[in-house]
């Protein structure tokens, strides 16, 4: 590991964005840049992020510059909150950029019903979407895939899943990617990673995952809101999870295989975990295979349960309670972009798209209020929906955040406050809460986090991504 | 036959800000490896562990130096204790070569259900350094 940067080598270039020049240190081949306030800054640059940042400037093909998002914090290799691109021509993939639970992201539902018609019912809500809904670590659906199975979400992702009676087309196109990336090879998926998947489709993990029922608290943008067909005190369903055991399994395999053949192309390392081959050798391709078959994995997976959020406001809302998928966005992938006029591997490890308006791949009813995104907040403080914004394209390669950022180690978090007296605080709120662990609600409490609303001023103010809607929570389920 | 001892044996697990770092230290290699077993067994609940089972199993791990066959040990244990619901408690060393990775028999107790540890061991800064008396190692965890 290199030593830690030199503080005064850091340039401010605006209120929201500060730059780490390439000469900093002698093995960056691209400066590293930084989107945060006074506060956030002194936050970041209170543990190794910045470290890692610049680590992740000394892979090959790095392309423009290295971008830390206001929610970075400390990771291993990649920092947590980072983006960053290698030419496709001559650059790396680097499984570590994208991290265990590739395609990580959010999905947010918009009911008909407001939070006064819904009112008492949530509590119903929250315990149907419980029973419905297996979390906690390593817990398995009644989903269970053979291998013919598997091999077809991992090549179709969620259009499989029309046929199986548990989309539609219009989820399909309110999708990032349509929920299926191009060029998943089956055969990159071990046999152990197809073990750990086989039957979790439809669960929702542990750590920070969760399904929460929220109500629109506020409108700031009314016209992007009105796109997007929110309105102010809308009941809404957010959904947080990845590719599950799947998807770790394939991140622990391709690391390793990556380890292995790095010093046949040359490559040396600030640190092993960034460990990565050139995206057109036969060790890249393969794994980028692999990478898009958990990818199309974890959209499944986020389908499903939207499957089973149905059911259940259904079950409890009456036969004619419907929710429409506004989006479904990633926060941990790496995806084949055009930025510059240059093909590139974009990884984002804790960031989120967000393309601005007009971009083709943005679903036409959104197009020109730009690709929708969605920040979590920790437990009981809100959450933001926002739309990209034209500025991204040129400063993080179209990407924003992806939640608040820990400030807290886990252990910490469990010192401050017991899960008891988390969930008391969660209900003094209003909040109805289930969770399988009192030990994982305490480590997501609220304190072990950054402040979600700075987090997404700064996102709004850097030109990232604007505020369209803030979120208050009504019931959650965590894993 | 190399025996692993937890005689001179020990575990921590230290905070990282959003993940979790085992250190161990052992007089041996086999040592440091039964003694991540021991840890990775310390994360299950007592009231999740079964019984021992008699049948001894046959594990290999490769890695290319130390610090990477002991990360791609955790990771042998990560899958064992979540698909097999089984963890190894005591290892017989039978071959040893450290460029290419090791064959161990291993005995072990059958969790009550598959159990999810971690999501995976990485190698960052992942270490194995010879320290007076054996060996110390440090490994960061993806919780």
């Amino acid at each position: 590991m290199k030593t830690a940067i030199d503080i005064g080598r850091v340039r401010r270039i605006d209120e929201t964005l500060w730059e780490i020049p390439r000469d900093a240190r002698e093995d960056m081949r691209v400066p590293a840049r930084i989107f945060a306030d006074d506060e956030l800054w002194k936050q970041i640059s209170s543990d190794r992020s910045l470290e890692q940042l610049m680590n992740v400037a000394t892979l090959p093909g790095a392309f423009d510059a290295v971008c830390a998002m206001p929610d970075a914090h400390e990771g291993y290799g990649f920092p947590v909150g980072g983006v960053a691109a290698f030419r496709v021509s001559d650059g790396v993939i680097s499984p570590g950029g994208v991290g265990y639970d590739i395609n990580c992201g959010v999905r947010l539902l918009a009911t008909d019903l407001s939070a006064p018609e819904l009112g008492d019912r949530v509590r119903a809500l929250v315990h149907e979407l419980s029973r419905g809904i297996p979390a906690g670590a390593g817990r398995s659906s009644h989903f269970g895939m053979s291998d013919e199975e598997l091999d077809r979400v991992f090549t179709e992702g969620c259009a499989y899943l029309v046929e199986r009676g548990m989309a539609t087309e219009a989820d399909l196109e309110h999708t990032e990617s349509g929920g299926c990336l191009d060029g998943a090879d089956p055969s990159g998926v071990s046999k152990r990673a197809r073990d750990r998947g086989r039957d979790q489709l439809g669960t929702m993990g542990a750590g920070n995952h969760f399904v929460e029922v929220e109500r629109v608290e506020r409108i700031l943008d009314p016209v992007a809101a009105g796109a997007l067909g929110l309105r102010r005190d809308q009941v809404v369903v957010l959904i947080h999870t990845g590719s599950r055991g799947l998807g770790h399994q394939v991140c622990t395999d391709w690391v390793a295989r990556m380890d292995q053949v790095m010093p046949a192309h040359g490559i040396t390392l600030p640190d092993r975990q960034l460990a990565c081959a050139p995206f057109r050798s036969k060790a890249g391709a393969a794994y980028f295979g692999a990478m898009v078959a958990a990818a199309n994995y974890a959209w499944c997976n986020r389908q499903v349960i939207m499957h089973v959020v149905r059911g259940a406001l259904r079950r409890v809302l009456g036969s004619q309670a419907e929710a429409r998928l506004v989006y479904d966005v990633a926060h941990n992938i790496a995806k084949v972009e055009e930025h510059g006029g240059e093909r590139v591997c974009v990884h984002r490890k804790g960031a989120t798209r967000a393309f601005g308006p007009g971009h083709p791949e943005t679903p036409a009813a959104y197009r020109d209020v730009g690709q929708p995104v969605f920040i979590p907040g920790s437990m009981g403080t809100g959450s933001w929906v926002l739309v990209g914004q034209a500025r991204g394209a040129s400063l993080s390669f179209g990407s924003a955040c992806h939640g608040a950022g820990r400030t807290m180690s886990r252990g910490e978090a469990r010192r401050t406050r017991s899960g008891s007296e988390v969930r008391k605080d969660l209900e003094d709120q209003g909040i109805v809460v289930r969770c399988p662990s009192s030990k994982g609600l305490a480590e997501e409490a609220p304190y072990a986090y950054k402040d979600v609303d700075r987090v997404v001023d700064v996102v709004d103010r850097a030109g990232l991504a604007r505020r369209v809607a803030r979120l208050s929570v009504l019931g959650v389920v965590k894993g | 036959m190399d025996r692993a001892d937890p005689v001179g044996s020990s575990h921590a697990f230290v905070d990282h800000v959003s993940e979790l770092t085992l250190r161990l230290r052992a007089p041996s290699l086999p040592a440091l490896l039964a003694e991540a077993s021991r840890a990775f067994l310390a994360l299950v609940p007592e009231g999740r562990r079964g019984a021992p089972v008699d049948e001894p199993r046959v594990l290999e791990v490769t890695g290319t130096d130390r610090a990477a066959l002991l990360v791609a040990w955790l990771n042998e244990l990560v899958y064992l204790g979540e698909v097999e619901g089984w963890l190894p408690t005591s290892l017989d060393m039978e071959t040893r070569d450290e460029d290419e990775g090791i064959r161990v028999r291993a005995r072990g107790v059958a969790l009550a259900e598959p159990f999810v540890l971690v999501k995976a061991a990485t190698l960052h800064q992942a270490t194995v350094a010879d320290v007076e008396g054996g060996l110390e190692a440090e490994v960061t965890l993806d919780v």
